[in-house]
């Protein structure tokens, strides 16, 4: 099955979308032709041939991306629920998180719910929720969804730079503070790939490096290093 | 010269369509008879002399048009995002009017703290995306920072549960776009658009792109790019075919006016002149 999906890698990493922009939060990238001019000089059987084998390994990613998740997924699901749940709970004890004219009152609330977190995790580290089970899991995923909306780990990476900061200035830790002046969104093909998270939790991709956010205390929870794999490199 | 004068027109039959009756202030609108007005602002808060410059102009605005309130399309605040910060980069370049009580309501951008949906000012509700009706419209103020699979539900049953007759989509990444920092959110269009036109939503508007630019409709949906208000780059827009009308030479923000199946609109840069103006007429009630 992932022999399927680097047969498509490349083909479909070379869709074009309107006026040769990168699509996304991409830069624009001239000189990129549309699919159907992908065929365009060629003719009869070989193209025939190409089709087939680029919508069957379309197909075989499509199949494999809806698979059931397997057990390193599941076990992953179920410890951001965990989380989750602590969350909540520590929440529960602390004042609440209201609608409040005071930008302080807000800040100081998300501090101390981060204050919490950390009491409560003081040994968390990067693998915790990442583990080294379900890791390269999310790796393949990640690639496997770039692929097929015709993305490649630079069209990612070419969208942070066009915020202009520079991952390396900005050191990312688990249980640190999340900075939001990275001004990362997720490309919508890849969250659809990644598992769901409860509300308590957000994906971001800075640099390389898929970060796991408790966007309630702005938390870094966890950190998957080399996400952005190019499925033609494994 | 042909193009240059049907511009004109269109910018004289906006403004005779928005515009007050002189020496009058018109109501800002309450779905009760008169004209919905309200204006459009984006990737506004940096805190610096442009964003507070088109404070005042927003406030001039108001004195001949007067809007019931103030939609931002996101990047409500660069950099730091501490108490201090509020102050600087919202409540004193909008301090007038907010002081008249005139609410703003906010989408995330992806420089924005989602922990800012608690700051009431925005309007939010401390929800990250959320809808609220004003009169005969319906708007849809999405978090397109993390389109998970729930908020995409939630925006299908949402639209399709709205009986007003006009309803229209808030997002800070926009999905046509012929800015050069960013172009077109392509992945998020896959997603947005299908709902977007099934439920027959009438305009959208985003931001991001710092520039000013409306794109023709798109499968009958037009949409605006308003990103200038506080950031610019300038210069940064290739117009295209799908552009029908971009600046990029100064901040900018928007007004519009809703009355019956049609919306006015003008965009007015920091210094006040209008670059951008027409109607736009709503498919749903127009095709009736």
């Amino acid at each position: 099955m992932p022999k399927a999906a680097i047969c498509v890698a490349r083909p479909l990493g070379r869709i074009s979308h309107p006026r040769g922009q990168v699509p996304g939060h991409g830069r624009k990238r001239r000189g990129i032709r549309p699919i159907s001019r992908l065929f365009a000089g060629i003719r009869g059987a070989p193209a025939a041939l190409a089709v087939l084998l680029l919508v069957g390994g379309a197909v075989a990613v499509s199949a494999q991306w809806q698979a059931p998740e397997n057990l390193a997924v599941q076990q992953f699901i179920q410890a951001t629920r965990d989380y989750a749940w602590l969350h909540r709970r520590l929440e529960s004890t602390l004042a609440p998180l209201e609608v409040t004219s005071d930008p302080a009152a807000i800040h100081r609330a998300i501090q101390e719910m981060a204050a919490a977190m950390r009491a409560a995790r003081p040994d968390a580290a990067p693998g915790d929720l990442f583990t080294p089970a379900v890791a390269p899991e999310l790796r393949v995923r990640i690639a496997r969804a770039l692929v097929l909306h015709g993305y490649t780990p630079a069209d990612v990476r070419a969208a942070e730079r066009a915020e202009g900061v520079d991952p390396a200035l900005v050191p990312l830790r688990v249980n640190g503070a999340f900075p939001w002046i990275y001004g990362t969104a997720m490309f919508p093909c890849v969250l659809q790939a990644l598992p769901p998270l409860p509300p308590e939790l957000q994906y971001r991709i800075v640099g390389d490096t898929l970060v796991l956010v408790d966007v309630h205390a702005s938390l870094i929870v966890d950190l998957l290093p080399s996400a952005l794999a190019d499925l033609t490199d494994r | 010269m042909a193009a240059s004068l049907r511009a004109w027109m269109i910018v004289a039959l906006a403004a005779t369509l928005i515009a007050p009756a002189s020496g009058q202030a018109p109501a800002a609108g309450n779905g009760t008879g008169s004209p919905l007005r309200f204006a459009v602002i984006g990737d506004n808060g940096t805190g610096k002399a442009p964003q507070y410059e088109v404070g005042r102009q927003m406030l001039a605005t108001h004195a001949t048009h007067p809007y019931a309130f103030v939609l931002m399309m996101g990047d409500n605040m660069y950099g730091s995002q501490k108490p201090r910060d509020f102050v600087d980069k919202f409540e004193i370049p909008y301090g007038p009017l907010l002081r008249m009580k005139i609410p703003f309501y906010a989408a995330l951008g992806n420089h924005d703290d989602p922990d800012n949906r608690h700051y009431p000012h925005f309007n939010m509700g401390g929800q990250r995306y959320y809808t609220m009706a004003k009169g005969p419209v319906r708007f849809f103020i999405l978090d397109t920072n993390f389109m998970d699979a729930p908020q995409v539900r939630w925006l299908d049953a949402a639209l399709a549960s709205a009986t007003e007759p006009w309803k229209i989509a808030v997002f800070h990444h926009p999905i046509y776009s012929n800015g050069d920092r960013h172009g077109p959110n392509v992945s998020l269009r896959v997603v947005l658009e299908p709902i977007l036109i099934r439920h027959g939503v009438a305009v959208g508007f985003s931001g991001h792109e710092h520039v000013y630019e409306r794109i023709t409709a798109q499968k009958g949906i037009p949409y605006f790019i308003v990103g200038s208000s506080g950031q610019l780059r300038r210069g940064g827009i290739t117009p295209a075919a799908n552009t029908a009308a971009s600046f990029a030479d100064d901040q900018a923000f928007l007004i519009a006016a809703i009355d019956g199946d049609t919306m006015t609109f003008r965009a007015i840069s920091r210094t006040g002149a209008v670059v951008d103006a027409g109607v736009i007429r709503n498919r749903n009630t127009s095709e009736q």
